[in-house]
């Protein structure tokens, strides 16, 4: 990476700190962030990142659902050389952040984040703060031109209600006497209309 | 595409009424086309480097991250091509969403908008994804209309459309394949559409004056403890 002048955009700087960044589609925010990976650390961060990922609980609703998270996609291009972490989720930035990093810890962060140019400033033994990390994030992060979402008015939260409702449907569908008492009472149409689908 | 091809107009296809008529009129789209677009796919010269495997999924869904370069001086005439096309009926029809199983599309710009990334997830395959994804002149040219603005896009634009194949071929170029993709969700469109349906259909029940009478059935009992919710 190369620094224009004398400044250096990484540097932390409270005042430079934009919380308000993502473009949001109904309920759902964006976030890209563009890194440069360290010469030679190609190999490491292909692994760091899974090792990061793997982390117990990452992968379950009970932590997306806090963190509301609905995907989170980790890519390298230009030959390895960059780094782009993409996430869409349904909180707003700070606290998405402080509760992904909370929860994780910012030694779990550290896995990858080492690995990067942006964070050539820190080490293991001086690893950045809650603030410092949302700073950096935000540096290298990019507001999308458009985002466009197939279902953005629903939280992770909201999807996980639907989810309930549709399985306790088809229970109910499943069972000769659930279909049955679908088919007893008025009240019930709309739902019986659906199981005839 | 030959003449006797259907036509498809997605928005029209979207007012035909429920999403399960929707689907009926997509799969017959689908199936009347299935035979040309076949033939259109076995006739193209694919390059020996183009996969049609890119991407990686989670459920159904299959990621899509593709990295392009600006042409010098267009980045502001991209910008508007994107948002006509965030906002086009073309774009955001429900039977575009069933039948290409669109679940979320970004772009982005970075590097002093010098290059610009575009990505998405889709729930079918990626060889349908974008056949269904421009069926027609009228979407190629949405498409051409942004093409046109990258290096990428060689020669296409308004006056020389991309067909699906070119397309397929170009996206393909310019993709990466994440290394790490998690999604709280991996339903389709299809079911989450029937999701949004039951649970309209839900609040429709617990609205009527006997709906505690109708869910004591003793077989509703799954629904009736969500209905305390």
């Amino acid at each position: 990476m190369t620094t224009e002048a004398t400044e250096n955009p990484c540097a932390y700087d409270p005042e430079k700190y934009v919380p308000n960044m993502g473009l949001r589609d109904g309920r759902v925010n964006e976030i890209r962030s563009f890194f440069h990976v360290k010469p030679g650390h190609e190999k490491a961060i292909r692994e760091q990142v899974v090792e990061f990922s793997n982390m117990p609980g990452r992968r379950t609703l009970r932590v997306n659902q806090k963190v509301g998270a609905h995907t989170q996609v980790l890519t390298l291009f230009d030959n390895d050389t960059r780094f782009l972490f993409g996430v869409d989720f349904d909180t707003d930035w700070d606290p998405y952040i402080e509760d992904s990093v909370g929860l994780a810890g910012i030694e779990r962060y550290w896995l990858w984040w080492q690995h990067l140019e942006e964070f050539g400033a820190y080490s293991l033994d001086n690893m950045p703060s809650m603030e410092e990390a949302k700073f950096l994030m935000n540096v290298s992060r990019a507001t999308a031109i458009v985002h466009v979402n197939a279902f953005p008015h629903l939280t992770v939260a909201d999807k996980a209600k639907q989810d309930e409702l549709w399985n306790a449907f088809q229970k109910v569908v499943n069972d000769p006497e659930g279909a049955k008492a679908l088919q007893e009472n008025p009240a019930l149409a709309p739902l019986l209309d659906l199981a005839a689908d | 595409m030959p003449e006797d091809t259907p036509k498809i107009d997605y928005v029209e296809m979207s007012k035909t009424g429920t999403t399960a008529e929707i689907l009926d009129v997509t799969n017959q789209v689908r199936d009347a086309k299935s035979e040309a677009t076949a033939q259109e796919n076995a006739a193209y010269e694919f390059p020996d480097t183009y996969s049609a495997q890119m991407g990686l999924k989670q459920g159904h869904v299959t990621e899509l991250r593709m990295f392009f370069n600006v042409k010098p001086g267009h980045a502001e005439a991209l910008k508007e091509e994107l948002l006509k096309f965030q906002v086009s009926e073309e774009r955001n029809a429900k039977a575009v969403h069933l039948m290409t199983g669109i679940q979320s599309m970004t772009g982005t710009f970075f590097d002093n908008d010098r290059q610009y990334l575009h990505c998405a997830e889709f729930d079918t395959e990626w060889d349908p994804y974008i056949d269904d994804s421009v069926p027609t002149d009228k979407q190629r040219l949405i498409y051409a209309n942004w093409i046109q603005h990258l290096e990428e896009g060689k020669d296409f634009g308004p006056d020389n459309l991309p067909t699906a194949n070119d397309i397929k071929v170009f996206f393909n170029g310019a993709r990466r394949t994440a290394h790490i993709y998690i999604r709280t969700f991996g339903d389709t469109v299809i079911e989450e559409y029937k999701m949004r349906d039951l649970k309209a259909a839900f609040d429709k029940v617990l609205d009527h004056p006997d709906a505690a009478n109708a869910l004591s059935h003793p077989a509703l009992a799954p629904l009736l403890e969500l209905a305390a919710d």
